[in-house]
């Protein structure tokens, strides 16, 4: 365990040294502070436009820091040639991949949480309301989906050969399944065998990340979630992190590292 | 010698061409540019018509906060509530004259309750069956919006960013001026609202709908009943200029028009005209039984009278 953390303590060290978060912050808060500058009828009340706005950025920012970060990981040590002292120590390969992972998902939710602080702080400006538990629920939630985009985005890392077209990949099968996913058992309904069969198992194949998104409640000031659900979409979320992280490490225990 | 002359000449040719090429690029660019006098227009180009109809959309989802039917769901039971809303408070409340209604009679007007959720009629899974077909959608209902509301106490200002936006992108979007004047009307804004619609007018001159809307914001907001009935009138008479000729004219405008007249002239009590316009709106009314029980009506009256 103290192996695998000492990895994940690095890939953390690494986020914070990079410019990459700073700059999508930075983005964030201009673009944000742009949307809260605009005046719709003279009316200061609006807020909601502006968490839309807001909520967007962070989910675009937080996706794009996850799967950076992510990709570039193994196959810089790779090209780096640095992957090899790091195997010489006592540390198997297993280690190493999941200290990847938990140290992008680490980092990931620390850049989440500043990114949700702030995104507390424009609300609270707006709307004179701080509703806590919605907020905790919504980062737990994408902190979730982004576990599993980091697992995706790792095994890509291994199995595909440049870190630009992991990125790639994984930016478009990320916003497919955010947008599409959750009608493609409706698609499949109106076509013909056996491509309505196949798109059907592929709706119950991938990982559901809309359930992790909780944009549309928070913009809308609708309740918390029952927490009981909250936990089993955290177990599903777990369960699909936990069969992306299995196949990372069985293809990156038979990949060829020279 | 004779080559530098002719590749001065050449020379020359080409300035001349590429200045002339360059100010006749320039022109359509200015003209374009004058056409759609929007950043956001020249921007978005040929395709803001579909950006101006999906920002209306998030603004309809906005009026039912956030629970909306994506485009891969029907959209069978709700069409554009947030105009819908909009056109029904256009009649009176007496007209009997709404559009068909009948599986939603549930506009803003009647909704006061926040909580107040439409039982079976959720819109879970985009209007799809209450449960959903499958255990991830049934799943996936507990993390959406799923109970069917609609914004108000003031709350209904939140969708009017994306109308301003819409008729940003494309000044030919009638409805973005029509549907976000009534909501500043509603909210208390007439000066906006008119300030609005006569952005729309100065885009799209002379528009029966757009008239129709300001008519209704000096009836109501400003009680002035004069100013009203003759944009009206003038509605009408664009009306009857841009449509009336056609084979299949568009009739949800004229409705809305006569519904105003009436109201209009119902207030001045002048029954005889009152009659008139209501043997019109029978003409064009999907409903013409109960108008002819509004005919009725007025002509008991107009005999009490005698």
């Amino acid at each position: 365990m103290n192996k695998i953390l000492a990895v994940a303590n690095v890939v953390i060290k690494e986020l914070y040294r990079r410019k990459d978060f700073y700059v999508l912050f930075i983005l964030t808060v201009l673009i944000t502070g742009l949307a809260g500058s605009l005046r719709f009828f003279d009316d200061e009340r609006i807020a909601r436009f502006l968490k839309e706005v807001c909520l967007s950025l962070i989910w675009l920012s937080a996706l794009v820091v996850a799967v950076t970060t992510t990709a570039r990981q193994i196959p810089a040590e790779r090209e780096s040639r640095t992957i090899f002292p790091l195997l010489a120590k006592p540390i198997s390969r297993t280690q190493v991949l999941l200290g990847k992972f938990a140290g992008c998902w680490l980092a990931s939710g620390i850049a989440l949480l500043v990114l949700y602080v702030f995104f507390a702080i424009v609300s609270a400006s707006k709307e004179h309301a701080f509703p806590a538990v919605n907020y905790v629920q919504a980062l737990w939630m994408h902190w979730q989906m982004l576990g599993i985009v980091i697992a995706m985005t790792l095994l890509g890392s291994i199995v595909l050969t440049t870190p630009a077209a992991n990125v790639t990949i994984m930016f478009v099968v990320t916003t497919g399944i955010l947008f599409v996913g959750p009608y493609l058992n409706k698609v499949a309904a109106k076509m013909t065998e056996p491509s309505g069969s196949i798109l059907s198992a592929l709706y119950f194949a991938i990982p559901h990340l809309e359930f992790f998104d909780f944009r549309n409640r928070i913009v809308h000031g609708w309740p918390p979630v029952d927490w009981k659900y909250v936990g089993a979409a955290t177990a599903y979320g777990w369960a699909y992190l936990a069969i992306f992280l299995l196949a990372a490490c069985v293809a990156f225990r038979r990949k060829a590292l020279n | 010698m004779r080559k530098q002359i002719l590749f001065a000449a050449f020379l020359f040719v080409a300035c001349f061409s590429l200045a002339v090429t360059m100010e006749l690029w320039r022109g359509g660019m200015t003209k374009d540019a004058a056409r759609s006098d929007s950043t956001l227009a020249m921007i978005f180009g040929e395709g803001r018509t579909l950006i101006a109809n999906s920002f209306i959309a998030k603004a309809d989802a906005y009026f039912h906060r956030g629970n909306y039917p994506s485009i891969f769901e029907s959209q069978r039971v709700e069409e554009n509530h947030m105009a819908e809303a909009a056109d029904d408070d256009d009649s009176h409340p007496e007209e009997a004259d709404h559009h068909d209604h009948s599986e939603h009679e549930h506009d803003a007007e009647h909704c006061t309750d926040p909580t107040h959720s439409h039982g079976d009629h959720d819109h879970e899974g985009g209007h799809s069956d209450a449960n959903g077909s499958d255990w991830i959608e049934r799943f996936g209902k507990h993390f959406r919006a799923n109970k069917h509301v609609h914004l108000e106490a003031g709350e209904e200002r939140e969708m009017l960013p994306w109308l301003r936006l819409s008729a940003e992108v494309d000044r030919s979007s009638i409805e973005s001026y029509t549907v976000a004047a009534y909501w500043l009307r509603r909210l208390g804004k007439p000066e906006e609202a008119e300030q609005f619609i006569r952005s729309g007018l100065r885009s799209n001159p002379q528009n029966p709908d757009l008239l129709n809307e300001l008519a209704w914001l000096q009836f109501e907001s400003r009680k002035d009943f004069v100013r009203a009935r003759n944009l009206w009138h003038a509605a009408l008479r664009r009306w009857v200029e841009s449509e009336g000729m056609k084979e299949k004219p568009d009739t949800t405008v004229v409705s809305k028009i006569l519904r105003g007249l009436i109201e209009l002239e119902m207030k001045e009590e002048r029954w005889d005209v009152v009659l008139k316009y209501l043997e019109q709106l029978k003409v064009f009314s999907p409903n013409p039984e109960s108008v002819q029980k509004r005919i009725d009506t007025v002509r008991e009256k107009m005999n009490e009278g005698r």
